[in-house]
């Protein structure tokens, strides 16, 4: 199996994954040539991720990992508030940078000299500031380790969200889960798991209290401000007053954990306009009901863009208002809960990385309640996802040196902005760099173009920058309402579920028509059987095509623009046009005989339909000075023997 | 005492692997880097262990497993250039254990020196 690498990008909460399609050598070459060939490779790539996630969800083990694992880092997100916060912030942070290298009024700025200040530096490095544990008359306190040493006893807050994910994958993988059995399963490598929050913590509250409590108190201190006193506070109450987790419920433990921090530190009402650097932030506990300022801000506008994640951190604490419990949910995951789990918060974009092919045929795969959803500025998920990407990838290249030790997802490496690493994550990649619409987009944005010869970014006025946002949308945007595929001889149109949907994609047939006669000095003449059709995005249908109503509608209102369609359409190719196309235009009856469709039509049905097509046929001929040559009417015959 | 071993991720993945195989019940404690904002799962950098003669046996074995292949990947493709050469044995060299006592470091030892681990250990280890 091939090996397959994952992050969850704590910013934004999109989990990507990295890896080799695992397909043949010849199948991999097939795909790259026909990709290279494609204009446009959105329906191919949209119809293979599909269809190999498909057979991967059920078959490839080790995916199945990865994605369990970044799955849980991605309900943190959702369960722990202070987490969600964080996560918030970081962008929010981006955010405030570049809108500071905007409204600058200085002239130019060499690109190395950009940077995060010391605020937001540490913001950044919150979840990896490493401190060391030690126990004090059963305390367990942290100290400022005495060297940079990532020893035994020294740890990360991200150490603490590992270890508790590695309890859940645990607990969904296996059908009895117990401390003893859980002690063997992380001692074997294969696992592949974090453990060492949980060997430490075992030290101090015993095997069985660590299995049992060590995600409690992980969601607990990211209930916290201060994550790393409430996990100190929680672990010390533990250890001097105990926790009878086997006769009370989990979500009565968490409370009592939680009032007796809150007893200590208060607890706090999270506040985005003042709560910006998290040093000046005062521990305290941090509830749902109090995090009513910050999921306003995140549904973006007025200058703050909207954070997808709110979407479903919002459902979470509509659901902890109502019942309280579900707090707790995710803290005793099994097989079941699980796939309820992923069923409720399937993550709202995972990002696939096909190592195979180049960083333009990756794909973002959107969560079904994401998929058709509006952002409450009215933008699809799918195309703001995209675009929010690119924001946040471009800021992060810019004020951190994070991405000077990553590869670059684009393949074209004789363009000039490759070297300059800006672009490393940029995700509208095209065939021809010529035509990539990085430079502007980075102009509108940030209101400096960037002066390669130099590396500085020089100030543009405000006119210019609109211009440079109008040059990328006409570079972004899709110039043609089709997509083909040049065929030896005649094309192939590809006709793909997302597209139909698209208000442009109706005059998809007399667009291409018009659009052969032009690029390739095409006539009605030479067009005659020169077309052939590609459905994608139906495979996971179980209809034939024509039994799909809005691939019937589709053609049948083509064909009302182009009333001689058939005309066009090769019969003659690998793709059965006739049991495809026949039945979208003449009434029938189907019945499946030996898992197979066949279709019956009435016996008049088909000489009518043949009648009105010779009738159109002879039409446009007549009309356009077209012999009407012999293999026009076989043809004709051939589709309605 | 303790030993640390410190290596690529795919070797210490095999070592772990070895020290498994030869005694599932041993704990192995595993070291990540994590990088600020990098937002990868945080690297594998070492495996801290008791130095007990398992896990030295599984250290040994791993450094002569990985020198035959080596020799074999030499031999077979008649690397004679002497850049490439020493590519290949650096590349093993970067493999560092390190013996602890109470968490303090004692000593260094490359993994070309692996064979003589033994001479390191205190009596009662070996």
């Amino acid at each position: 199996m091939p090996q397959v690498k994952s992050y969850l990008d704590t910013t934004l909460r999109i989990i990507h994954i990295n890896r080799y399609s695992g397909l043949p050598q010849e199948t991999t070459d097939a795909m790259r040539e026909y990709m290279k060939e494609a204009e446009t490779s959105a329906p191919i790539r949209r119809e293979f991720i599909t269809q190999h996630l498909l057979t991967e969800h059920n078959t490839n083990e080790e995916m199945l990992k990865v994605l369990s694992h970044e799955f849980h880092h991605y309900l943190q997100g959702l369960f722990y508030p202070f987490l969600y916060y964080l996560s918030w912030l970081e962008l929010d942070n981006l955010m405030y940078l570049g809108k500071d290298l905007k409204d600058s009024t200085a002239d130019s700025y060499p690109i190395s000299s950009l940077h995060m200040n010391d605020d937001f530096f540490r913001n950044y490095y919150f979840l990896h500031q490493l401190v060391e544990f030690y126990i004090d008359q059963a305390h367990l306190k942290i100290r400022i380790p005495e060297t940079e040493t990532y020893g035994s006893n020294v740890f990360t807050l991200n150490d603490l969200l590992e270890d508790a994910t590695t309890i859940f994958e645990y607990r969904i993988n296996v059908e009895n889960p117990n401390a003893e059995d859980f002690e063997k399963w992380i001692n074997n490598p294969a696992n592949n798991c974090y453990k060492k929050t949980y060997r430490f913590l075992k030290t101090v509250l015993g095997r069985e209290n660590t299995f049992n409590l060590l995600p409690l108190i992980v969601q607990v201190a990211f209930s916290c401000t201060d994550p790393l006193s409430g996990f100190c506070g929680a672990v010390s109450y533990i250890n001097i007053r105990g926790l009878n987790y086997k006769k009370r419920p989990m979500h009565e433990l968490f409370k009592d954990v939680m009032s007796f921090l809150e007893s200590k530190m208060g607890r706090i009402v999270l506040a985005p306009s003042k709560h910006h650097f998290l040093m000046n932030i005062p521990a305290s506990t941090v509830h749902y009901e109090n995090m009513q300022l910050v999921t306003a801000r995140a549904e973006g506008g007025t200058g703050a863009l909207h954070f997808p994640l709110n979407l479903q951190f919002k459902k979470v604490a509509a659901r902890i208002q109502s019942d309280p419990s579900y707090q707790t949910h995710i803290l005793q995951a099994n097989k079941a809960t699980f796939q309820e789990l992923l069923k409720e918060f399937y993550p709202f974009a995972i990002h696939y990385h096909y190592k195979d092919f180049d960083g333009r045929n990756g794909t973002i795969v959107m969560g079904e309640e994401y998929r058709d959803a509006k952002t409450p500025q009215g933008h699809t998920y799918p195309f703001y996802v995209k675009e929010l990407i690119k924001i946040k990838e471009t800021h992060m290249a810019l004020f951190s040196k994070i991405h000077s030790s990553i590869d670059n997802n684009c393949h074209h490496q004789d363009c000039s902005y490759y070297s300059l690493g800006l672009c490393k994550l940029w995700n509208s990649i095209p065939l021809n760099f010529k035509d990539c619409g990085f430079p502007q987009w980075f102009a509108y944005l940030f209101q400096r173009k960037i002066d390669l010869a130099n590396k500085t970014l020089i100030k543009i006025t405000k006119e210019e920058a609109d211009a440079n946002y109008e040059e990328y949308s006409r570079r972004s945007s899709k110039s043609r309402s089709f997509e083909y595929k040049l065929l030896n001889p005649g094309y192939l149109l590809t006709i793909d579920a997302q597209d139909i949907k698209d208000e442009r994609s109706k005059t998809m047939f007399p667009d291409f028509i018009a659009f052969l006669k032009e690029e390739y000095k095409e006539s009605n003449q030479t067009l005659f059987s020169s077309i052939s059709l590609d459905f994608y995005g139906y495979n996971h249908d179980p209809r034939p095509i024509f039994s799909i109503p809005e691939v019937t509608n589709f053609i049948r209102e083509s064909k009302k623009l182009v009333p001689e369609l058939l005309y066009y359409i090769n019969f003659d190719s690998e793709i059965d046009h006739k049991f495809i196309l026949l039945p979208m235009f003449v009434e029938h009856e189907t019945k499946e005989v030996d898992g197979q469709f066949q279709i019956f039509a009435g016996p008049l049905a088909i000489p009518k339909f043949a009648l009105a097509e010779v009738r159109i046929w002879r039409e446009f001929l007549t009309k356009n000075n077209l012999p009407a040559t012999d293999l026009i009417f076989k043809t004709l015959n051939k589709i309605f023997q | 005492m303790k030993i640390r071993i410190e290596s690529d991720h795919d070797s210490l993945k095999e070592i772990h692997q070895l020290i498994y195989e030869a005694d599932p019940t041993l704990e192995v404690d595993e070291d990540y880097k994590s990088t600020p904002g990098m937002q990868l799962e945080p690297g594998l950098i070492g495996l801290i262990s008791a130095a007990s003669p398992i896990v030295v046996a599984a250290i040994t074995g791993w450094v002569q497993n990985r020198k035959s292949k080596r020799d074999a990947e030499l031999e077979k493709t008649k690397i004679e250039t002497e850049r490439e050469r020493i590519r290949m044995v650096y590349d093993l060299a970067k493999t560092k254990l390190i013996l602890e006592k109470d968490n303090t470091k004692m000593i260094e030892i490359t993994a070309n020196e692996v064979e003589e681990l033994d001479k390191f250990l205190p009596p009662h280890e070996k």
